[in-house]
């Protein structure tokens, strides 16, 4: 089973408070499983030579990925109970095969929105094996309170 | 405005043209339980994914009081015909395979090679199993920089979805990298 918690209460949460951080090891097992199931079967990101038609060394993850494990890391934290209001990621250097990409994020601020939904809003990293920043992202995510 | 290494932009008058055109829509088929499991599988592989994606009797217990799909599920995955993402087999819908091309927003004489930028999607109604996805998409911005790769073309398209209710599912803005 995954390492998703249970979801916590808004009241709880403080500000520079961080997520449960994870990891993957990218790699085709990864990037053709997530090619099957998203219908996404592109030259650059099945082999070599597809690669280096399209200007790259070598054959690179699907960007999306990377935004889904931001997706992943946020879902990690709420659980089933929360819920994902928005989310930002840039996609800044290559996925290679073999990367480990790390995860990871933590809590900017609380606040009751203009909606009147209590929500937490969240800066988030994925960073490789060599301490490059690949992929940052924010996102705002609605908690429960403890006496909703 | 950037320009390239002979001083050039890469921006056209017909690239700017394109600024506010839009894609006919396009819906998908009815998700079914079985598309949320394996692309929940696909997801958070190596793990097993939660059960809120493929446990109907956990996930009734939840808030959503059902199975729901992964924010990012892509409905449109499998369609007879896709055009737009690599090499394709011989017997094409036409229809379908115009539609997809039709849907495939690029600027006019974009440099041929192609990068994922990144999103920025606000969500709203969870995706569920038997609902139908409309998709709406625009082109919305372009402008160009100096990277690594070269002179770069950014271009920006803005695509809503819709259930067959009329409610919102999510509204993305995405980033995209031609060089």
């Amino acid at each position: 089973m995954t390492t998703q918690e249970a979801t916590p209460y808004w009241d709880d949460v403080e500000i520079g408070q961080e997520l449960p951080p994870f990891e993957r090891v990218t790699d085709l097992m990864n990037w053709n499983r997530w090619a099957a199931t998203y219908d996404e079967f592109v030259p650059y990101h099945m082999d070599d030579e597809g690669a280096k038609e399209n200007g790259q060394p070598a054959v690179i993850g699907q960007g999306r990925i990377r935004v889904s494990y931001l997706h992943t890391l946020v879902r990690n934290w709420i659980g089933d109970e929360g819920a994902i209001v928005t989310l930002n990621a840039q996609l800044r250097g290559i996925n290679f095969k073999n990367d480990v990409l790390t995860c990871t994020g933590h809590v900017t601020d609380k606040r009751v929105d203009d909606d009147g939904r209590h929500v937490v809003d969240l800066e988030m990293l994925i960073t490789n094996q060599s301490g490059e920043k690949v992929t940052p992202g924010t996102a705002t995510v609605e908690l429960p309170t403890r006496t909703s | 405005m950037t320009t390239n290494s002979d001083g050039q932009s890469l921006i056209t008058d017909a690239m700017r043209a394109w600024v506010g055109s839009e894609a006919p829509p396009l819906t998908s088929p009815p998700i079914s339980e079985s598309d949320i499991r394996r692309a929940a599988i696909s997801i958070y592989w190596p793990e097993v994914p939660p059960r809120i994606y493929w446990d109907a009797e956990h996930a009734a217990q939840t808030r959503w009081h059902g199975i729901i799909a992964p924010e990012e599920f892509n409905p449109f995955a499998w369609m007879i015909g896709r055009a737009h993402v690599g090499p394709q087999p011989d017997r094409l819908d036409d229809a379908q395979s115009s539609l997809e091309d039709a849907r495939n927003l690029r600027p006019p004489g974009a440099p041929p090679n192609f990068l994922f930028g990144g999103v920025d999607t606000v969500y709203h109604e969870r995706m569920r199993p038997g609902d139908e996805i409309t998709s709406v998409i625009k082109a919305t911005d372009l402008y160009e920089r100096s990277g690594r790769l070269g002179q770069m073309l950014f271009y920006i398209t803005e695509e809503t979805w819709t259930k067959q209710t009329g409610a919102v599912v999510k509204t993305t803005r995405t980033t995209n990298i031609a060089w």
